[in-house]
C-alpha cells in the first residue's frame, strides 16, 4: 500500500480545468425551443438539423415560412406508422424508391452538403409544432419544450394524428398534458376530446365523451358542441367512429 | 352511450307527452269543475310552454340535439308555470302535484345523465393502446432474449426497428446485439460521430459505408448490415438503456434504477460522450441516490458526477476520496475502514484522467 497524502491542492485546479472543458463541449446550454413565434411579414427561411446526420429532408412551405428539416428515415419509420408505410423497407411508394436511390448514390459521400432526398410536409401544419414533433421522434431532449400552451398542443396533436405518432410522443405528451388537465371541464376547451384521443389519455377522453353526450349537436351534418348556448363546431378531425357512437342518428338526419 | 342518450331523450319526451295527454283528459274534467283552478293554470301553462318551446321532439329525428338543451327547456317551462301558479295562489290551495311530478322526473333524468358511461379509448385507437409496461432494470434485457444456449445468453434488441447497423457487445455471460440507426448514434454521441463520420479515418467507417451501399437494395438483407463490435466491458443493460434514449425509445424505461445501474449508465455515457442526451432521465434516476453521495458504498458517485457534469458533487467527493483513497495498479481503491485497512474497489470505468490525477498527487 502506497502512502497517501492529501492531493486536494493539486486536484482542484485540475478538476476545474476538466470541468471547464466539459461545460463547453458536452453540456449544451441551448435553450428549449420557444413555442411562440414572432409574427413575421416576410418569408422566413429556416434550416433545422433535427438529426444532423440524417439521410433525408422534410420541407414545409407555408405562406410565412420555408422550413427544411434534416431527419433520419430510420427514426421516422420507427416512430410513425405513416412514415413506415411511406418509406419503410417493404414500401413500394415512390417516396421509398426515391429514398433508396438517394441512399445508393450518396452513400459514399455521407456528409456531403449535396442534395438529400426530400419529401414535402402538409402545408397546413404549424411549423413550430412540426419541429417539436420531429425533435421528439428523434429524442433530442434538450430541444423539446417542457410546457406547451393548449393551442400549441392542439397543433401538435393535429400533426401526430396525421403522421400517426401520438403514442411515440410519450413521455413528453404526459409532461405537456398534465398542467392542462384542469381545463378539460371548462367551456372553450372542447378540443380536449381530440387531444386526449391522439395521445391516448383515457382519463380525459372519458370525461370529454361523457360531457359530449349531453352537449353534442349535429348541425348540417357537422359535429358540434353547445357552449354557453351557442353551437361551436370542432375543426379537428375527430374520427367518424367516435362521432357515430356519441351521435347514433347522425346519418339518419342527413338522409 | 348513444343508446343511453336516446333513452334519456325519449324518457323526457314521454313524460312531457303524458302530461299533455293528462291535460286533454282533464279538460273534460275541468268542465265538470272538479279540478281546482290552480291545476288548470298549471296544465295550461305546461301545455303552452311545451308546445311553444317545441319540447315534443321526435326522439329519432332529434337525437342529434344537445340533450342538455332539452332538459333546460323543460326546466324553464316548469319554472315559468311555477311562477304563474305562485301568483294565483289564492284561496289556500297549494300547487297540484303535476309540475312537482315533472320536476322530479327531470331531476331523475338529470341524475341519469351523470351515469352515462364514458367511452373507452381502446375501441377507437388505431393501434392497441396497451400502455407499454414500464420494464424494471432487470427485465430490460429479457425482452430480446433469444438464447438457446444456457452458458451464453444471446440477446437481440431492436433499439431502432428500421436501423441500418448493429452493435455487438460481448461480455462473459451475455452476447447482446443491438439494432440501431447510425444517424442517431452520430447525432447523440461525439464518439460515434467521429467513428462513423465521413472524414473518419477509422476502419469502422469504411466498412460502414460499404455496407450502406450494398444494403440499399429494396429489401435490406439482415446479414448485410454493418456490425460494430464493442470491446469495452460495459453492462449490457446500461448500454441498452443509453441506446434506447439516444433513439427516443424511452417510453418503457423504468422510472427508477438501482445505483449499480446508474453507475453503469454513467460509464457508458462517459465513454461515448452522450450524457447530454439523457436529459430528463438522469434527473429522475439520480434523485433517489442524491442524498447518499457521502457514504462510501456510493463512492461511484465520483463517476456519475463526472459523467453528468455535477460539478459540486464531484468536487466534494474528489476532496473526500483524495483523503481516503489509494491508487493501485491504475485502479482506484478507497479505504473505508481505517483500522483494518479494508478497501473497496471503485468502478472500472472511472476515466484514467481522474485516477491519474489522484495518483499524481499521492
Amino acid at each position: 500500500m502506497r502512502s497517501r497524502k492529501s492531493c486536494e491542492q493539486y486536484l482542484t485546479p485540475l478538476i476545474s480545468q476538466i470541468f471547464h472543458q466539459l461545460t463547453i463541449t458536452n453540456i449544451c446550454t441551448a435553450p428549449p425551443l420557444a413555442m411562440s413565434e414572432p409574427a413575421v411579414e416576410d418569408l422566413q427561411v429556416i434550416n433545422l438539423d433535427i438529426c444532423p446526420y440524417g439521410d433525408m429532408e422534410i420541407v414545409l412551405t407555408t405562406s410565412t415560412i420555408d422550413a427544411t428539416y434534416r431527419v433520419s428515415s430510420h427514426q421516422l419509420c420507427s416512430g410513425s406508422q405513416f412514415f413506415r408505410a411511406m418509406l419503410g423497407p417493404e414500401s413500394s411508394f415512390s417516396e421509398a424508391n426515391g429514398l433508396r436511390r438517394h441512399q445508393t448514390s450518396s452513400s459514399t459521400t455521407l456528409d456531403s452538403t449535396g442534395s438529400l432526398f426530400q419529401i414535402t410536409a402538409n402545408e397546413e401544419h404549424d411549423p413550430t409544432a412540426l419541429t417539436t414533433v420531429l425533435y421528439v421522434l428523434h429524442g433530442r431532449a434538450k430541444h423539446i419544450p417542457e410546457s406547451i400552451s393548449f393551442e400549441n398542443l392542439l397543433d401538435i396533436a393535429i400533426i401526430c394524428d396525421y403522421y400517426d405518432c401520438g403514442a411515440t410522443m410519450r413521455p413528453w405528451s404526459e409532461l405537456w398534458l398534465n398542467p392542462l388537465r384542469s381545463l378539460a371541464s371548462q367551456p372553450g376547451y372542447e378540443n380536449w376530446l381530440f387531444i386526449s384521443w391522439v395521445f391516448g389519455d383515457q382519463d380525459i377522453f372519458g370525461q370529454m365523451t361523457k360531457r359530449f353526450s349531453r352537449y353534442a349537436v349535429m348541425v348540417d351534418g357537422e359535429f358540434g358542441v353547445m357552449v354557453d348556448g351557442k353551437v361551436k363546431r370542432l375543426d379537428c378531425h375527430i374520427p367518424q367512429r367516435i362521432i357515430g357512437t356519441i351521435m347514433p342518428k347522425a346519418e339518419k338526419e342527413i338522409c | 352511450m348513444a343508446d343511453q342518450r336516446t333513452k334519456i331523450g325519449q324518457d323526457i319526451v314521454l313524460t312531457c307527452r303524458d302530461i299533455l295527454n293528462k291535460y286533454d283528459d282533464s279538460n273534460t274534467i275541468m268542465c265538470n269543475h272538479r279540478l281546482k283552478e290552480c291545476d288548470y293554470v298549471a296544465f295550461t301553462g305546461l301545455r303552452r310552454g311545451f308546445r311553444s318551446e317545441n319540447v315534443l321532439w321526435d326522439s329519432d329525428l332529434h337525437a342529434h340535439l344537445a340533450l342538455d338543451n332539452l332538459i333546460q327547456t323543460v326546466e324553464k317551462v316548469i319554472k315559468d308555470v311555477t311562477n304563474s301558479i305562485q301568483t294565483i295562489r289564492y284561496g289556500g290551495y297549494n300547487c297540484h302535484d303535476c309540475y312537482t311530478l315533472i320536476s322530479q322526473v327531470v331531476n331523475d333524468l338529470r341524475a341519469k345523465l351523470e351515469e352515462i358511461t364514458p367511452l373507452r379509448l381502446e375501441s377507437f385507437s388505431r393501434e392497441p393502446v396497451a400502455t407499454d409496461p414500464r420494464l424494471t432494470w432487470n427485465a430490460l434485457l429479457r425482452v430480446g432474449d433469444v438464447s438457446a444456449n444456457p452458458t451464453v445468453r444471446l440477446i437481440r434488441l431492436d433499439i431502432c426497428k428500421y436501423g441500418d447497423m448493429e452493435i455487438v457487445l460481448k461480455t462473459d455471460a451475455i452476447h447482446t446485439t443491438y439494432l440501431v440507426s447510425s444517424h442517431q448514434l452520430r447525432t447523440g454521441s461525439r464518439v460515434f460521430r467521429d467513428l462513423l463520420s465521413e472524414n473518419s479515418e477509422f476502419e469502422e467507417n469504411n466498412r460502414h459505408r460499404q455496407s450502406q451501399t450494398s444494403a440499399s437494395a429494396p429489401t435490406v438483407n439482415i446479414s448485410e448490415r454493418y456490425r460494430l463490435e464493442i470491446k469495452e466491458n460495459f453492462d449490457p443493460t446500461a448500454f441498452a438503456v443509453v441506446l434506447y434514449i439516444i433513439h427516443a425509445g424511452g417510453k418503457n424505461l423504468p422510472e427508477t434504477i438501482p445505483f449499480k445501474g446508474l453507475t453503469a449508465v454513467a460509464a457508458v455515457c462517459e465513454h461515448y460522450d452522450c450524457s447530454a442526451m439523457l436529459g430528463p432521465w438522469y434527473g429522475k434516476w439520480s434523485a433517489q441516490w442524491r442524498k447518499k453521495t457521502e457514504k462510501f458504498e456510493y463512492a461511484n458517485w465520483l463517476l456519475i458526477a463526472w459523467a453528468f457534469g455535477e460539478n459540486r458533487i464531484f468536487q466534494t467527493l474528489a476532496k473526500k476520496l483524495s483523503e481516503s483513497g489509494i491508487v493501485e495498479d491504475n485502479e482506484f481503491l478507497i479505504v473505508h475502514n481505517e483500522v483494518s485497512g479494508a478497501t473497496s474497489r471503485l468502478s472500472k470505468h472511472i476515466p484514467q484522467i481522474i485516477i491519474g490525477s489522484f495518483a499524481y498527487t499521492m
